[in-house]
């Protein structure tokens, strides 16, 4: 594959995949700043990883997998200088989309989860099978439906005890 | 309330309409590669130069006027040398991380693939600095008398000052930036392997 085919597949794929790189994005990072960083850096790693593609796996499972990697090594990296507690509590993020109180406050749950349970929730949420989360992030489907399980009744817990008075 | 309702949130969030700037996030992924693979290729062209000036150095008397031909070892070792730091160039290309794997397929080969740089950065000063020593060893015993005092207050202290920065600059970059970069991806890889 010479460069210009891929760039034309990346083009490509940030035209289908957009929704999916931005809620990654989202999940990872707090500021209008550290998204377009992680962005930049999600990016150039799914260029980087369109050579070694083959459509053995779907575009979306591939593109999970280079972003989710990248956004949980990326996140530990900032999180040396950065309270991850207090990631969302910062400067409004300038580039949010149109405001949804409860997308925002979803957005917020998800992000006092570790990076792992980050991931597990984003697929979960996207509609991805069991089957498909083991293969993306390396776990048993047995374990998968067991984080699964607990992170469903934590978002669930939190909409019932917070959602009620913010939302 | 149930999980259904905190699907139907995230269901109910729009795809940001706002265009993505698709030339220009992709000239400035390419403008990064290129930075960094700049960097790394300007400093492995700075190392095995270095190396092969040594060399180059070492091999001139022998060679070209006839005498000194013990020199020849030293100007051998720094060529394997500066061999050992293409080769290693080469090593690290092909060694680039791949992802036809799972997450925690990645995060093990980047574990290993730090381990590895490790090894080869203690291994790297070694390669630099046992050729020069051999070669200021040999000077010992075979410098003109005239010209021995040379050895002693420019040659020595100038190859102890650079192997010693190296080596300070080499443990480092494995203290502050390696070794918690493997550290931070283990305990990734122990949150993600922990059975429920």
């Amino acid at each position: 594959m010479n460069k210009k085919q891929q760039d034309q597949k990346l083009s490509d794929w940030l035209q289908r995949h957009k929704g999916l790189l931005l809620r990654v994005t989202r999940s990872f990072a707090a500021t209008s700043h550290d998204r377009d960083d992680l962005l930049q850096e999600v990016v150039l790693q799914v260029w980087r990883s369109i050579p070694r593609y083959t459509s053995k796996v779907a575009e979306s499972t591939w593109i999970y997998r280079v972003a989710l990697y990248t956004a949980v090594s990326w996140t530990r990296k900032e999180s040396k200088h950065n309270d991850v507690r207090n990631e969302f509590t910062g400067e409004p993020v300038a580039d949010a989309p149109a405001a949804d109180p409860r997308v925002d406050w979803l957005y917020e749950k998800i992000a006092e989860l570790d990076p792992i349970d980050r991931s597990l929730a984003l697929l979960m949420l996207d509609g991805l099978s069991y089957r498909e989360i083991s293969d993306t992030l390396g776990l048993s489907e047995n374990n998968v439906g067991v984080r699964l399980n607990r992170i469903r009744k934590q978002l669930t817990a939190k909409l019932d005890r917070e959602g009620r008075h913010e939302l | 309330m149930s999980f259904d309702d905190v699907q139907s949130i995230w269901d109910s969030q729009q795809t940001p309409d706002g265009p993505m700037d698709r030339d220009g996030v992709l000239l400035s992924i390419v403008e990064k590669d290129r930075s960094l693979s700049r960097i790394s290729t300007i400093t492995d062209i700075v190392g095995t130069g270095t190396l092969l000036f040594v060399a180059a150095m070492f091999l001139r008397d022998p060679v070209l006027q006839g005498h000194d031909p013990v020199l020849i070892i030293p100007g051998i070792a720094c060529l394997g040398a500066a061999g050992f730091v293409w080769k290693w160039r080469i090593d690290r290309r092909r060694r680039q991380l791949s992802f036809d794997d799972s997450l925690m397929g990645l995060i093990n080969k980047s574990v290993d693939g730090l381990d590895d740089r490790i090894a080869h950065m203690n291994r790297f000063l070694w390669w630099f600095a046992c050729p020069n020593l051999l070669g200021l060893v040999i000077a010992l015993f075979i410098v003109d008398e005239s010209k021995r005092y040379l050895l002693y207050t420019i040659f020595i202290p100038a190859f102890c000052a650079c192997i010693g920065l190296a080596y300070w600059q080499i443990q480092r970059e494995i203290r502050l930036k390696l070794q918690p970069e493997k550290e931070r991806l283990e305990d990734l890889r122990k949150q993600l392997a922990r059975e429920e």
